[in-house]
């Protein structure tokens, strides 16, 4: 096996929310997942899931996150803790001289991604954030866009909503208000848990760097200012905790580009499946529309669970290709899909959003930091 | 609007005769088709004969009007509107402004489920409106029919208008509402094609009418097209049956000249909102 081609050993740091994550590592060839690690005063549930995604990998768990990184020669981590400790997991994998992967969001604040953002540069490693760019009807829409058949894009718009619930709906009286981290705990039975954290995090911040990396992959386009909307519509918890669970976003881009994004976590009754995901886009030579839920497979039969997809989506090859973008960029082929540079510059969007949504106003995008010349 | 009836046909049973006078032979062949679908209902060629007028020159309806006619009006400029309605209410005529859009299957669907209470309290509406016309340069008349079902969802008018542009041929148009209601549309011309899309997301559930979940496929020599199969002239005919009725029943039609003024002010808004490079109000 040459050098280029060898198998990477990664380190699996902080195993809290969906595993989706390190088990896309650990099913690549190209990646081991060889150790599972966390920081000793992390509180007993993190503990615990971190112990059962190590024993089900076979591989350590070490209450230790530099003694693991020091220790089990280690070229890569992958972050998929509470969204508020991405960065900081991902900084210190970094300042040990490795590359990293993030689960989204990069961070709910826009100084640590500028933070996370230096020290990738300064430390030269490769950096990827997670997202759902290589669902098969979104390579189709990028193929189409980029071979040119729409003309030079001039609108983007694109409708992302969850159709899950998020605990009692709006609007429930409770003895006391919900607390965020205990619902989001609860959560992770059913998979909905994607804020989980101590900071209570609105739509936008858990869900909007899907839909934001899929106008900044087709247009290639920065966004300069943006204007937004944002409501608690549907669940008790977002009320209590005050974070949108619906919001509308007007985004001026670079090259004169209108983009639009409708996100919600809209209830599951609101959709016979995962929810109502679209791309709309118009270029100079025509139109796209695009379901990203597609291609799929209709399954119905008598006794079946009223909470089970209708739709199924096929052909979804996302974590194995995120995974094969990542090797191709570790074996010296350029940089990802989305890194953290790309990633930092979604979580200025979305912070802009949410001012403009408190603001009444439009907000520019904070440009990132310059590139330090030595 | 619920005055008198000058010339008949506002009586229950009553036979009623309507005049057609249309510039553009396309809704002039659509209404001619409601009309024939509508009991008791004729179509007049004689001015005179006519009980009422189906008209989108404001001349036109003006004189009809005067002549005692009542007057469905295929035009929602607010200027024209307001005439019109005047001379009808000076009349004791009916007036109504055809907001078709109302009236197209999907929307009524979406529209109908909606004041059943079915999807809730109202949070988002998301409208995609593509055009294979040419634009003539971005005009609020234009964008009035999708506002008008906008603004009916929610039952008031917007409290925040935003909104952006490109050359004449885009306008993509942002609504804020009370109680963090909010709404986006964007309305493209010359586009090869057309495209309609209306979603509303409601607190207890959504509607999607959506051009793109109706679609045939096409395999030909040479390519694969997907044809929308369309929801033909039934909302001419639902415009249309809802104007009779209410001469007939003499009360005020579901569409009024007020409905037009409010839409037509929002739209405006957005228009000069996109002029000025997104200004909120």
């Amino acid at each position: 096996m040459s050098q280029a081609r060898r198998i990477r050993r990664v380190a699996a740091l902080s195993v809290v929310k969906h595993d989706y994550l390190p088990r896309a590592v650990a099913a690549h060839p190209r990646f081991d997942v060889v150790v599972v690690a966390d920081d000793a005063d992390r509180p007993a549930w993190t503990h615990e899931r971190n112990t059962l995604f190590a024993r089900e990998l076979g591989v350590p768990y070490v209450r230790d996150v530099e003694r693991a990184l020091r220790d089990f020669d280690v070229e890569a981590a992958v972050v998929s803790s509470e969204a508020e400790r991405h960065c900081d997991l991902g900084i210190r994998a970094v300042e040990a001289g490795l590359h990293v992967i993030l689960d989204k969001p990069m961070s709910p604040s826009l100084e640590e991604c500028d933070r996370m953002l230096r020290t990738v540069r300064a430390h030269g490693v490769k950096s990827f954030v997670w997202n759902r760019n290589f669902l098969p009807a979104v390579l189709n829409a990028r193929d189409i866009v980029h071979g040119g058949a729409l003309g030079a894009l001039f609108a983007v718009h694109c409708d992302f909503y969850f159709s899950k619930d998020a605990g009692p709906p709006k609007g429930t009286r409770l003895e006391k208000p919900i607390d965020w981290l205990e619902r989001q705990l609860e959560a992770h039975a059913d998979g909905s848990d994607g804020g989980v954290g101590v900071a209570p995090l609105g739509e936008l911040q858990v869900e909007g760097i899907y839909p934001l990396a899929y106008i900044r992959m087709l247009t290639g386009a920065r966004v300069h200012r943006v204007f937004a909307r944002t409501a608690t519509h549907f669940h008790q918890a977002n009320v209590d905790n005050e974070v949108e669970d619906l919001a509308t976003v007007t985004l001026e881009m670079e090259g004169g580009i209108t983009g639009t994004l409708c996100i919600g976590r809209i209830g599951a009754a609101s959709h016979p499946d995962i929810g109502e995901i679209k791309l709309h886009l118009l270029g100079r030579a025509g139109g796209l529309v695009v379901a990203e839920a597609r291609p799929e497979v209709a399954v119905h039969y008598r006794g079946q669970d009223p909470k089970e997809f209708r739709h199924r989506r096929i052909a979804d090859e996302n974590d194995f290709l995120l995974m094969e973008d990542f090797a191709r960029a570790l074996d010296g082929d350029g940089c990802t899909v989305l890194d953290v540079e790309g990633a930092r510059d979604i979580c200025a969007v979305i912070d802009a959003a949410v001012r403009s949504s408190r603001s009444g106003r439009p907000e520019d995008v904070v440009a990132a930091p310059p590139v330090q010349r030595a | 609007m619920a005055g008198s009836v000058n010339r008949g046909a506002g009586s229950a049973g009553g036979g009623m005769n309507i005049v057609l006078k249309l510039g553009s032979p396309c809704p002039e062949r659509d209404f001619d088709a409601a009309l024939r679908r509508l009991r008791g209902v004729a179509r007049s060629v004689e001015w005179a004969a006519g009980d009422a007028v189906v008209a989108d020159e404001p001349d036109v309806a003006l004189a009809a009007a005067g002549d005692g006619c009542h007057v469905l009006l295929h035009d929602l400029e607010p200027d024209h509107v307001a005439a019109v309605e005047q001379a009808c209410g000076l009349a004791g005529t009916t007036f109504m402004p055809a907001h078709a859009w109302r009236f197209r299957p999907s929307v009524r669907e979406v529209i109908r489920s909606h004041r059943a209470g079915e999807l809730g309290v109202p949070g988002l509406v998301r409208i995609h409106r593509w055009s294979g016309e040419a634009s003539s340069g971005i005009r609020a008349a234009a964008i009035v029919p999708e506002i008008d079902v906008i603004l009916g969802v929610f039952g008031a008018s917007e409290e925040s208008v935003h909104a952006v542009s490109r050359g004449d041929d885009f306008l993509q148009v942002h609504l804020g509402f009370a109680d963090g209601g909010m709404a986006l549309a964007d309305f493209a011309w010359g586009v090869p094609g057309s495209y309609r899309s209306l979603c509303l997301i409601g607190s207890t559930g959504a509607a999607y009418a959506d051009d793109h979940h109706n679609m045939n496929l096409l395999l030909a020599a040479g390519f694969v097209r997907a044809i929308n199969v369309g929801q033909g002239a039934i909302e001419v005919h639902g415009l249309l049956a809802e104007f009779v009725e209410a001469v007939r029943e003499g009360r005020e039609p579901a569409v009024t000249a007020v409905d037009t003024r409010s839409a037509f002010a929002t739209a405006r808004a957005a228009v000069n909102a996109a002029r000025v490079a997104g200004e909120v109000r």
